[in-house]
């Protein structure tokens, strides 16, 4: 379970980006926080694994409190923890399982990272990852001959080999088309139904987040202004978190009526 | 005639029709272009150039290519071991000096934020280190821990680590941080993120670094055993003074060809790399 | 598509990529560097004598000698780091104007094939003509002194001049000398209006380039008795004189920094222009 109790957070440039977060996430669920680009939304999903450490309150997952990690702790802590990002952050240079093995080497010794050695239980573990994205057959091509959706699902994958208990999902299909956007929420879906994996996903486009997720939270200027079930959200409430209509820049599809 | 040429170094004044001045735009190029030729000219005095000299002695010169060939096949024998070890020396020197740069470059390099002020000072010792040749330390070491092959290559090495440091530090300070990013959220320490999300992005480069220090390296090695630094220099001093022209000219074909044939290869291997 | 639905993770674990080749090439060059080491170095091991020398140079490099650097004369630090800087900048000058027209001759989009072939051997063969031996050939018949380190500096330069020059006159805009040709210009015109806007900030930046190596190379000279400000340098290390040393090591050192600074600022000032 992840816990914000009155989190702050303020950046050393004056920007008070979290203000008073409450927030309680149980495992297994899946959550979309929704708001304006620098409403805070990254900030929110970074603190969870410390990445970005936080000013005030107290945080807790699996009631470990996260401000206290330091060094080893805090490594050993972030093993559980996956992140995906926007712009997939693979190293393009090289192969498609070299990238998925590259979530083993925290758990291995310096010697064997240093000399690329990884264990069988290592490597079949990559190549299920991959093989629950779709993308086995890609295993051993460089990362850039990738499309971006699957360049996604490969990040995805080096994700699911670090066995994490907790994904957090950075802005994931911003940087895909609506085909391939469908394709890697779905990926996300099925790993957060079938492997009981929490997903906290930061999405801009609100139609995916309300297609996939089963739980909304809104954030506008570093609060919370909006948390419960999908079914529950309406254009009133997506006006409030929004402050303004919505556009199609905040729909990945076109608008279906139109 | 004239006032074309003042045209050159002062810009005109044109009046158009509708009482408007245009001033065209001033042009260093010709001042800069009298001051090279100045500074030229000044340089030549100074250092003595005398050029009916040069055309007086050139038939010496001419004189001295044509004693050296046919080169003295007979030499060969004498002259492989200060060769081999001329080129070992380069080996040696460039991958002792990248290997240690390799991991000094991540240290130094300002993406990861370690202390600045170490950072200023060791750069700036480095940048004063590299601007001294590979020669200078060979005779300060054969100086200090004696004459000999050992001198040539930790002044090699020392060359080798300033140059590749500073290759390395530039080339990782313009790398993606993101796939660093994701390997920092998956637990990794600080040290196996840079191996496995920055060096395979540097690999390519860091390997052709390697054989261009090489390069650079086998070049400047031949002129080490002059100062004791051991190499083919050795041989070249002594045979040139015993004016044993066929033998020095042996040595400069050697020289010749293997600098080409490393050239070559070299050229080959750095152009798939950085394809790769 | 069917042969991949067969895929399984068994199948593809064992297409990884076997570590045995990588780790027989480790040990190999492990080994071969090894022998190499062992046929070619003797280390006699530094003796106390050793000790003490690097005790007392370190010392004079800190200490430099003030008589050195405030003499005027010959053997003053100013007119040797000056000789110095003489002989690298004749040199590149007098090289450029080799290598302009020997780059022209050898660029594949102004002349023809075989001239471009005898040239290019041309290159090479000065490229891999060891620098020192240029010198000692020049002070062998024209005398020792800073002209022969000029001459042996400029043929020294061509090489990488012109490689360099090819290089840019082989990315011209053939548009610019079309026009000019459909304007009926001429070909001294052509070369001005059409080719030297194009190439001198090139050119120029090459030139920098290839003086900052020069400066270096300039002050390795007098090894061969060539000029310049190695020779003294040379001799004080020998005599262990470490203050004169040190004040000359400084020199080259003050030299050569601002000789970089102000190259890098104007080529990184003409690269800008370009864009």
């Amino acid at each position: 379970m992840i816990k914000f109790e009155n989190v702050d957070k303020v950046y050393a440039s004056g920007t008070k980006a979290l203000n008073k977060v409450n927030l309680e996430i149980e495992q297994g669920e899946f959550v979309a926080i929704i708001g304006l680009s620098g409403a805070g939304k990254s900030t929110l999903i970074r603190t969870v694994n410390k990445m970005i450490d936080i000013t005030a309150g107290r945080l807790t997952v699996n009631g470990i409190d996260v401000s206290g990690l330091k060094g080893k702790e805090l490594r050993k802590f972030r093993r559980k923890i996956g992140m995906v990002f926007q712009s997939f952050n693979l190293v393009m240079r090289t192969s498609v399982i070299n990238n998925v093995l590259a979530a083993r080497v925290a758990d291995m010794s310096f010697i064997r990272t240093l000399l690329g050695l990884y264990s069988k239980q290592d490597k079949i573990q990559a190549l299920e990852a991959l093989d629950k994205v779709g993308i086995l057959e890609k295993a051993y091509s460089r990362a850039d001959q990738l499309s971006g959706g699957q360049q996604q699902r490969v990040a995805l994958a080096r994700t699911l080999a670090q066995n994490p208990e907790i994904i957090l999902a950075d802005e994931p299909v911003a940087a895909l088309d609506p085909v391939m956007a469908d394709v890697v929420m779905e990926d996300f879906k099925r790993i957060n139904r079938d492997m009981n994996i929490t997903v906290v996903i930061n999405i801009h486009h609100v139609d995916l987040a309300l297609q996939f997720a089963d739980r909304i939270v809104g954030i506008n200027a570093g609060k919370i202004v909006y948390d419960g079930p999908t079914r529950n959200v309406t254009n009133e409430t997506l006006k409030m978190i929004y402050g303004r209509e919505l556009t199609d820049d905040d729909l990945m599809k076109e608008k279906k009526n139109d | 005639m004239i006032d074309d040429i003042l045209h050159i170094f002062f810009p005109r004044e044109y009046t158009l029709e509708n009482g408007k001045v245009v001033k065209e735009k001033f042009n260093w190029t010709p001042y800069i272009t009298i001051a090279i030729i100045l500074f030229s000219v000044f340089c030549a005095v100074f250092t003595k150039v005398d050029i009916p000299r040069l055309f007086q002695r050139s038939k010496a010169f001419w004189a001295l290519i044509e004693e050296m060939i046919p080169p003295n096949w007979g030499f060969w024998r004498d002259m492989q071991k200060p060769m081999i070890d001329t080129i070992v020396m380069s080996v040696l020197g460039t991958v002792v000096g990248c290997l240690i740069a390799l991991p000094m470059s991540f240290y130094l390099s300002s993406n990861f934020k370690l202390n600045k002020v170490y950072l200023a000072g060791h750069k700036g010792l480095l940048s004063l280190l590299r601007t001294l040749p590979t020669l200078v330390y060979a005779q300060l070491l054969s100086i200090v821990i004696g004459t000999g092959t050992l001198a040539g290559t930790i002044s090699i090495t020392i060359f080798t680590y300033t140059i590749c440091v500073k290759m390395m530090y530039e080339q990782i300070e313009t790398v993606d941080m993101g796939p660093y990013e994701a390997l920092e959220s998956t637990g990794a320490s600080r040290v196996k993120c840079m191996m496995k999300a920055i060096y395979p992005q540097v690999r390519g480069f860091f390997w052709s670094t390697v054989l261009y220090c090489f390069e650079t390296n086998v070049r400047s090695a031949a002129i080490l055993g002059y100062v004791g630094a051991g190499g083919i220099g050795v041989q070249i001093n002594e045979q040139l003074t015993w004016r044993r022209y066929g033998n020095t000219g042996l040595m400069v074909l050697v020289l010749v060809i293997t600098v080409v044939i490393i050239e070559t290869i070299s050229r080959e291997l750095r152009k798939k790399l950085v394809q790769g | 598509m069917m042969t991949e639905k067969h895929l399984t993770i068994e199948s593809q674990l064992e297409k990884f990529p076997s570590v045995l080749p990588k780790f027989i090439i480790g040990l190999v060059s492990f080994v071969v560097f090894y022998i190499l080491t062992t046929i070619t170095i003797s280390f006699k091991g530094i003796n106390e004598k050793g000790i003490l020398i690097a005790i007392a140079a370190f010392k004079g490099l800190f200490n430099p000698s003030m008589s050195v650097i405030t003499d005027l004369g010959k053997y003053g630090l100013l007119q040797m780091l000056f000789e110095t800087l003489a002989i690298a900048f004749l040199g590149t000058i007098i090289g450029l104007v080799f290598a302009i027209p020997l780059a022209f001759l050898s660029s594949r989009n102004i002349c023809p094939r075989w001239i471009n072939t005898i040239c290019l051997t041309l290159i090479s063969i000065i490229r891999a003509f060891p620098a020192f031996m240029l010198g000692i050939m020049f002070v062998k018949s024209i005398g020792p002194g800073a002209f022969a380190g000029v001459l042996s500096m400029a043929i020294g330069s061509i090489g990488m001049l012109s490689k360099l020059i090819i290089e840019v006159i082989e990315d011209l805009n053939p548009g610019i000398a079309e026009a000019l040709d459909a304007a009926g210009c001429s070909t001294f015109e052509k070369i001005r209006y059409g080719l030297i806007p194009q190439l001198s900030s090139n050119i120029i930046s090459i030139v920098l380039y290839r003086l900052d190596i020069n400066v270096k190379n300039a002050t390795i000279l007098g090894i061969v008795q060539a000029g310049g400000i190695g020779a003294q340098l040379m001799f004080a290390i020998n005599a262990r004189r470490w203050s004169d040393t040190g004040a000359m090591l400084l020199g080259i050192i003050f030299m050569t920094i601002v000789l970089e600074y102000f190259s890098t600022r104007i080529r990184t000032r003409l690269a800008g222009q370009k864009d």
